[in-house]
């Protein structure tokens, strides 16, 4: 016999009590379940708005500003894109469009209170003609005088890689006569060399020796060196037509305000910074060959160079260094076969002392004979006038030795002046020329390339009254010390800068140009996009913009006024992106307004690609223009298969992309935050009111046990305060963590007064018991349940409050799949397309789709949980149905009608709001989200069917 | 060969059990129904009635053996055949008598007509059925405003809308008084008499009397 299972009294006195209202809202499942996923929805909106919010803060306080808040150009002027207010092009930096910025007003600029850095920046367009990258070595040949005569030809072809390639082709003839050679000698004073070489493009040469360091004695001491050079093998350099870059364009900046403006990186301005003085230097010291100390060495900076009098009237660049366009290089040298008559009356000597000269064009009569190749490959950067690189091409058989960097560097000629109008004699001669301050015009009335007026560099002394008075330096005196004419600016690289490397302290998504920072194009070439290389030949799309960087004090030396054509300021005491910092900026350009200048405020703009549309390249080259008709730029078979009229993708600076990032994302999420409240609380409040009617039926039960409606009344309440309690929770918690508690305190206390409304309307209907049902219609009219699925909208008819639960959740489904589309397609829109919006916009994809996606799923949940509720009654249902005949096929369609029930007004009601609030967001998103929706929608119903179709 | 409407041969019908041998409700049970004649399960609660008359009706498949209705074997055939087939020409009554709710009393028993779209032929029949059944005046009542015995005679107008040949009847007295139980022991008795082969379970003495034959379950 078994002993009876020991009671437990404390298990006794439960379940001898009636449950308390926390015990009885324990067992309501669905309404547990509903609470919980609408707080979940609450809380996750709430939290997600306020981290997208927080990162947005750090995002835009980290990258709203450049390296500079304002640019300042002349007053009148305009920096921005024609037709675009709010879209500034970093070349516009410099653009003599611009007009230039008075010196007088620059100084006002830079003395204003409040202003961090004030960086001025110009540019100029100079000449590089005279430069020799590419020269044919010829050695003298003193067994065979001559005259021998040889064609050259040459073939440069480029290939961007995306244009049509390129070939240009080049050809000249050229003449070495050494008939009246007598070897390298001392000449007399007037007397000249007597060698030929010269060539049909207008060259003449003069004859070098090989060896370098006796080639520099005889060339730095012209034709009066007190050295006798040895004997030896010589040489004649003669420069093949290759095209190259034929006008530099040289910023120009304030080597120390610059420093200052890119911060870190401003140790690559050191260079110019430390060689200031030397600008307009003409030396304090002329070569002395017989100086061993005064021999330059390679390796010598410019310093030490124009110590030992090798440099004069230096000006410092930096040069940029850029990957350029691979090209190859073809020179084929053929000999020519030219009757004697026909040569000598070709060459001609002038005894006024130019040298021998050949008329333009091929030699008359000049047969050629077999070519030879003698160099194939790619100059890189030796067609760029800004390296010390060349092309030397040896003779066949003969082997240059190796030359020092500097004897080699082509230098510029900006615009020579006549310098010496208006001097005076100097009282004391032996007082050395340096560089003043001070400058004022040529009274000649010549004017530069510019048009405007040379200046006359001037020394400063002051007499006994202590009054300043200018003398000229009169004469200006050569290496020779021997009066000059003219004096040339002599253009030194002194370091390199890359325009990833001037970055200062903004990052990527802040950027804005500098000026001369511009990275290199992209093209879009079908699907794919590639950058763009420059080419050193001046050809193709990309040109290679500014070459160079140099210190503004070289504008005066180049005879340039006022060459400043912006003002780059940075104000003081910015920190975050706040209101108050924007305030303060403003302040500062609007002050430099009141100076009568132009004043656009940068910060807070971001880079946005911008495609340009671009025709071909013209046949017209920018390099050197052919004068033998046998140049041609000549497109290679290849060019069909190219792009022909490419799109040139440009980074331009979007004025305001920091608000519209900004803007845009929040209020995209505060559009979700909304949307969230609003469907969770018609949910909540569809939930409770599908309680009504199990409350009713409970009543029936407590009238019939004896309980006055008071008391069903305090029983109800007592229930209804439990989920209410919740709700302020939830609502308290949504309100602490939301960013936007303006919005998140109305909506709120809105919810949660629904939801009291709603539980008081509960209370009241529910103490009273149903009214009797109804009898149902005509049964002559019973007939209308014709079809399968005709009982399925009665059956959902049957439990209104179930069916519009369900329709109010499918709707949240479609609202939120169709809100997370539109999301992803106007959210980048209404951030900007610049890369501060692009890249606020991708950080809040995460928060957003995490939002989006806890709300599908916690409508999905409920829609199974609310289902499921009547399971037990379906199941029982369904069997009957089966048993009576039904096949599945009809069970299929009773179930898709009881669920389209729900879901069609779900779905409709979804489609217009989701409508609505497209075409609020933006039109073009109307249809994709809408479409997102439905198909989201249409998934679920058809998984709620299946499951609907599970019997057990 | 197998003439009878109903017919089981070797019928076993086991349930599997988690960690356990499987339940054996049935072994080779083996019987036939021929028409006007019916056939009482008899046992207590729990003997595998309900189980025997389901498979009979086709809605379960017997572990082995085979249940032939009018000498086809229900094996043989899909579901979806064995559903249509028992449509038209089985009447299957489960115990309590389950009733569609929101559908009026007239609406349950058109039912099995609604797949083939013949209610509105078949109303009148549906409506003389009701009446014959002594419920003629509960055409628009729902479920939930019907007595017990309404519902179980609502349900059986519902099987017999069609006039089967074999009609399954799960315990229809057992949740009755005396005087209503006898009166469904007489319908079926009369049922049985036309021509319609009746197999039923029960417990009650009075209808497994009444019936032709028996099968008393362990």
């Amino acid at each position: 016999m078994s002993r009876p299972r020991r009671r437990n009294k404390d298990t006794d006195a439960k379940l001898d009590r009636v449950p308390g209202p926390f015990t009885r809202f324990r067992r309501r499942h669905l309404r547990i379940v509903a609470l919980s996923l609408i707080g979940l929805v609450l809380v996750a909106a709430s939290f997600m708005q306020s981290t997208s919010a927080e990162l947005l803060k750090q995002t835009l306080d980290a990258n709203w500003r450049g390296d500079y808040d304002i640019l300042v150009t002349a007053g009148g002027s305009t920096p921005l894109v024609d037709g675009e207010s709010t879209l500034l092009s970093s070349s516009a930096l410099t653009n003599a469009a611009l007009g230039h910025i008075p010196s007088g007003q620059v100084a006002q600029v830079e003395g204003l209170d409040g202003i961090d850095v004030a960086a001025p920046i110009g540019e100029i367009s100079t000449p590089t003609t005279g430069t020799s990258k590419v020269t044919l070595i010829v050695p003298l040949d003193n067994s065979n005088p001559g005259p021998r005569a040889y064609r050259a030809t040459t073939q440069l072809s480029i290939d961007d890689g995306v244009t049509a390639p390129r070939t240009i082709n080049g050809s000249v003839d050229f003449v070495v006569d050494q008939t009246q050679w007598e070897g390298f000698r001392q000449l007399a004073d007037g007397e000249h060399v007597r060698i030929r070489a010269s060539t049909t493009d207008g060259g003449t040469y003069a004859p070098a020796e090989t060896d370098p360091n006796v080639g520099i004695d005889y060339y730095y001491s012209g034709y009066s060196s007190p050295r006798q050079p040895p004997p030896g093998e010589g040489i004649v350099m003669i420069t093949l037509p290759v095209p190259a870059v034929e006008t530099a364009h040289i910023v120009l900046v304030d080597a120390e305000a610059e420093k200052r403006l890119l911060g870190d990186a401003g140790d690559v301005m050191d260079p110019l910074i430390d060689t200031t003085s030397l600008i307009g230097t003409l030396g304090t010291n002329v070569y002395d060959p017989t100086d061993p100390d005064d021999r330059p060495v390679d390796g010598d900076d410019l310093q030490t160079l124009s110590e030992k009098g090798i440099v004069s009237n230096a000006a410092p660049v930096l040069t940029r260094t850029v990957e350029t366009s691979p090209s190859a290089l073809t020179v084929q040298l053929a000999p020519l076969d030219v009757p004697p008559s026909t040569l000598s009356g070709a060459l001609t000597w002038n005894q006024t002392g130019d040298n021998s000269m050949l008329p333009p064009g091929p030699i008359e009569g000049a047969t050629a004979g077999d070519a030879q190749t003698i160099y194939t490959g790619d100059p890189g950067d030796a067609l760029s006038p800004l390296t010390f690189d060349t092309v030397d091409i040896n003779w066949p058989g003969f082997t240059m030795p190796e030359q020092p960097s500097y004897a080699r560097f082509p230098y510029f000629r900006p615009s020579e002046s006549n310098i010496l109008s208006m001097v005076t004699p100097m009282a004391d001669s032996s007082v050395q020329p340096t560089t003043s301050t001070a400058s004022i015009p040529d009274a000649t009335g010549a004017t530069d390339a510019h048009g405007a007026a040379p200046q006359v560099s001037l020394q400063s002394t002051s007499n006994d009254a202590g009054e300043l008075q200018f003398n000229a330096l009169s004469p200006i005196l050569d290496r020779n010390s021997q009066p000059l004419d003219t004096v040339e600016s002599e253009i030194w690289p002194v370091g390199s800068f890359t325009p990833q490397s001037l970055r200062g302290e903004s990052t990527s998504l802040g950027q804005v140009g500098l000026g001369y920072d511009d990275p290199d194009p992209t093209v879009t070439n079908g699907s794919e996009q590639q950058i763009l290389p420059p080419s050193w030949s001046g050809l193709g799309l990309n040109t290679s913009g500014a070459l160079a960087i140099a210190d503004l004090e070289n504008a005066s030396s180049w005879h340039v006024t006022d060459p400043v054509s912006s003002i780059r300021v940075r104000v003081a005491g910015i920190d975050g992106y706040t209101a108050d910092a924007q305030a303060r900026i403003l302040d500062v350009a609007n002050r430099i307004r009141d100076l009568g200048l132009t004043a656009t405020v940068v910060s807070g703009s971001s880079l946005e690609a911008v495609p340009v549309s671009l025709l071909p390249p013209a046949d017209e080259t920018q390099g050197t223009e052919a004068t033998d008709d046998s140049a041609q730029n000549a497109p290679t078979p290849e060019a069909d298969e190219r792009t022909a009229a490419p799109v040139v993708t440009l980074e331009y600076s979007r004025l305001g992309a920091a608000a519209l990032a900004s803007g845009g994302v929040s209020g995209t999420n505060l559009a979700l935050l909304v949307m969230a409240i609003v469907a969770g609380t018609a949910l909540l409040v569809a939930v409770q009111l599908s309680s009504i009617a199990a409350r009713r039926t409970d009543s029936v039960v407590l009238r019939q046990i004896g309980w006055p409606r008071a008391r069903i009344r305090r029983w109800l309440v007592a229930e209804e305060a439990i989920p209410l309690a919740i709700l302020i929770v939830v609502g308290a918690a949504t309100i602490a963590l939301s960013a936007v508690r303006e919005v998140t305190i109305p909506m709120v206390i809105i919810s949660l007064g629904a939801s009291l409304l709603t539980s008081a309307l509960l209370i009241q209907r529910g103490a009273h018991p149903a009214a009797p049902p109804r009898l149902g219609h005509d049964a002559a009219r019973a007939g209308k349940l014709r079809t399968p699925s005709r009982l399925g909208l009665r059956q959902a008819a049957t439990s209104p409050a179930t069916t519009v639960t369900l329709a109010l959740a499918f709707t949240l489904v479609y609202l939120a799949a169709a809100t997370a589309i539109a999301v992803l397609l106007t959210g980048r829109q209404a951030a900007g397309t610049s890369r501060l919006g692009a890249f606020a916009t991708a950080q809040a994809l995460v928060p957003q789709g995490i939002l989006i996606t806890v709300t599908i799923v916690a409508s999905c949940v409920l829609i199974v949980v609310v289902r499921r509720l009547g399971l037990e009654r379906r199941t029982a249902q369904l069997e009957a149905l089966h048993a009576m005949g039904w096949q599945r096929t009809h069970l299929r369609k009773t179930a898709i009608a009881e669920v389209l029930s729900s879901a069609a007004p779900g779905l409709l009601a979804g489609a217009v709001f989701a409508v609505i609030g497209s075409v609020l967001l933006s039109p073009t998103a109307v249809l994709p989200a809408a479409g997102a929706g439905a198909l989201t929608t249409i998934v679920v119903t058809a998984v709620v069917v299946r499951s609907s179709l599970r019997r057990r | 060969m197998i003439t009878a409407p109903l017919s089981l041969r070797d019928v076993t019908i086991r349930y599997p059990r988690e960690g356990q041998d499987d339940l054996t409700i049935i072994e080779n049970l083996s019987f036939d129904v021929d028409a006007g004649r019916m056939h009482c399960l008899a046992g207590r609660s729990g003997s595998g009635k309900t189980s025997i008359l389901k498979a009979t009706a086709g809605l379960v498949r017997p572990t082995s053996g085979s249940v032939f209705w009018s000498g086809s074997d229900l094996a043989t055939q899909s579901d979806d055949a064995v559903t249509k087939f028992r449509r038209r020409h089985v009447g299957y009554l489960d115990q309590g008598g389950v009733l569609i709710s929101g559908l009026t009393t007239l609406e349950n028993v058109l039912l099995p007509a609604v797949p083939d779209r013949e209610t509105r032929a078949l109303g009148r029949k549906a409506r003389d059925l009701l009446n014959r059944l002594g419920v003629g005046e509960r055409l628009r009542s729902k479920p939930e405003q019907l007595s017990g015995g309404e519902r179980q005679r609502v349900a059986l107008a519902r099987a017999l809308l069609f006039d089967p040949g074999v009609l399954v009847v799960d315990e229809p007295t057992a949740s009755l008084d005396r005087r209503s139980a006898d009166g469904v022991i007489a319908l079926l008795r009369s049922i049985a008499d036309a021509g319609t082969a009746v197999i039923v379970s029960a417990h009650d003495q009075n209808l497994i009397d009444a019936a032709d034959t028996r099968t008393v379950m362990a």
